[in-house]
């Protein structure tokens, strides 16, 4: 059967000023700093998305993600950019560490008849964090019955959100997940996937938030703990800056950040007090 | 008890409402900063922005205030930023030099006003400015201040600074330096450090 020939739609129509235009509105838009010397990476993505929309150049496809009403290609872009590689219990001291001594800290200062524990997990990718932190509670502290516990997820991306609400993983995200654990809190799918049982899936509170975003962010409030690991690597040092403003507004007094193990509060900003638990260094807003 | 439903619909808090108007001049440190975030974005409160800094006691006000003026990225804003860095206040310095180094752009060319001020210690902070921007222009700004820099202590930041360039040139001027000082062994400490730096680099 005869066929049109394929758009030609090759990477020589990306320029390297097309790259730098990009990464500028793409920082501006999201606040994630894209290096340009990652030319392929940002290339081959950019064609995908002209492809999808049929754009024939860099600046068409450029004015219909900063024109189209709804936003749905910038959506689209952000869900192609961002990274969502992870897996259950990655960098567990930290879980560790919420479950021994953050949560009691912050227990102890709350009613429990009329005081609920909130935690977010931002960005919470495909889901394996808010998961695992939700797991992580139920089997390690002993006070999870005395308190209403809200686990909040949310991910600038979509696509990942979607699957983080299926909460459908494959072996290599369950690696880390003791075989007793994955009997309780997972049910098998097939023979390559086990997906989180129900009553579990539907106790994380999963949405869209862009922590660049000054309105979405000031929506966030009255929380306890956030998890945000290995996002402040993707930003430069005024949206690092910004962003830990957004927490510490986002936080209740006392309340603690957990940044991934090569981030570190202390080259950010001053406003946090760190605490040195033994299981984890943590970013504190003070009390008062 | 325990973990509690995901509400439908929406994943996100409500924010409380605020019980008080913020103000710049609000006794609760809060609402003062709360007043300054309203000021984002704003470029007329650049002088306000200053003139509240130089008043601020309460360290939470003041890194929003110097992220506002940050965020606005100006020559306005880097010029009434740079004031500070001759204020008494070592706090107030540093929280300028690190919200000029966030505004690469503007602050480059505060280098040459700043590396003539007569107050070493402001000469000092130019040159900590320059070893942030990392920039060829800052560079050239560096080799230049140090053929003719007298103080020893500016000569020990620039030593630093320089060493940090990876500039060929960097070698001969830091080599002026020690021959300037032969009376300052702490100096020619500095400029064999430098040095080393450099060969490495």
């Amino acid at each position: 059967m005869a066929s049109f020939p394929a758009p030609d739609l090759g990477a020589a129509r990306i320029s390297a000023e097309d790259v730098t235009v990009f990464c500028d509105f793409f920082y501006k838009k999201t606040g994630i700093s894209m290096d340009a010397s990652r030319r392929y990476f940002i290339d081959r993505r950019l064609e995908e998305r002209m492809a999808a929309n049929e754009c024939r150049s860099f600046r068409e496809y450029l004015s219909l993600v900063k024109f189209q009403p709804g936003g749905a290609e910038m959506q689209a872009l952000i869900n192609e950019m961002t990274v969502n590689e992870t897996y259950f219990f990655r960098e567990d001291y930290q879980f560790n560490c919420l479950t021994k001594r953050m949560l009691d800290e912050i227990a102890n200062r709350k009613d429990p008849r009329r005081e609920r524990i909130r935690i977010w997990s931002v960005p919470c990718s495909t889901g394996e964090e808010p998961y695992s932190i939700a797991i992580s509670i139920l089997e390690n502290w002993p006070r999870a019955s005395d308190f209403d516990i809200e686990i909040i997820a949310s991910d600038i991306d979509t696509r990942a959100l979607g699957k983080a609400r299926n909460g459908i993983y494959q072996a290599r995200a369950l690696h880390r997940v003791p075989q007793r654990v994955r009997d309780t809190y997972f049910r098998k799918v097939d023979s390559e996937s086990w997906q989180v049982v129900e009553d579990l899936r539907d106790s994380i509170d999963f949405g869209i938030v862009n922590v660049s975003d000054p309105v979405q962010m000031s929506r966030m409030r009255g929380i306890d703990v956030i998890f945000c690991r290995n996002l402040l690597i993707y930003f430069d040092d005024l949206s690092r800056r910004q962003t830990a403003e957004n927490f510490f507004d986002a936080l209740n007094p006392g309340g603690f950040v957990a940044l991934g193990h090569s981030e570190s509060m202390s080259r950010i900003s001053p406003i946090f007090l760190p605490r040195k638990f033994p299981e984890a260094l943590v970013h504190q807003r003070p009390l008062a | 008890m325990g973990l509690l439903k995901a509400r439908s619909g929406s994943a996100i808090p409500a924010a409380a409402d605020a019980a008080e108007e913020p103000r710049l001049d609000h006794p609760d440190p809060m609402l003062r900063r709360r007043a300054v975030q309203a000021l984002h974005g704003d470029p007329e409160s650049v002088s306000v922005l200053v003139a509240l800094l130089r008043e601020e006691g309460d360290n939470l006000v003041r890194q929003a205030a110097f992220l506002a003026l940050a965020s606005l990225n100006s020559e306005k804003a880097a010029h009434g930023v740079a004031v500070m860095l001759s204020d008494a206040d070592a706090a107030l310095r540093n929280g300028a030099l690190e919200t000029l180094a966030s505004m690469p752009t503007h602050a480059g060319g505060l280098l040459e006003p700043l590396g003539r001020d007569e107050d070493p210690d402001v000469r000092i902070f130019a040159v900590l400015l320059a070893g942030e921007l990392q920039d060829s222009a800052a560079g050239a700004w560096l080799l230049s201040l140090a053929a003719s820099e007298t103080d020893p202590n500016v000569c020990s930041n620039l030593a630093e600074a320089l060493g940090g360039t990876g500039l060929p040139d960097a070698v001969p001027a830091l080599e002026a330096i020690a021959a300037r000082f032969p009376d300052e062994p702490f100096l020619a400490f500095a400029v064999e450090t430098a040095l080393q730096r450099l060969h490495e680099a």
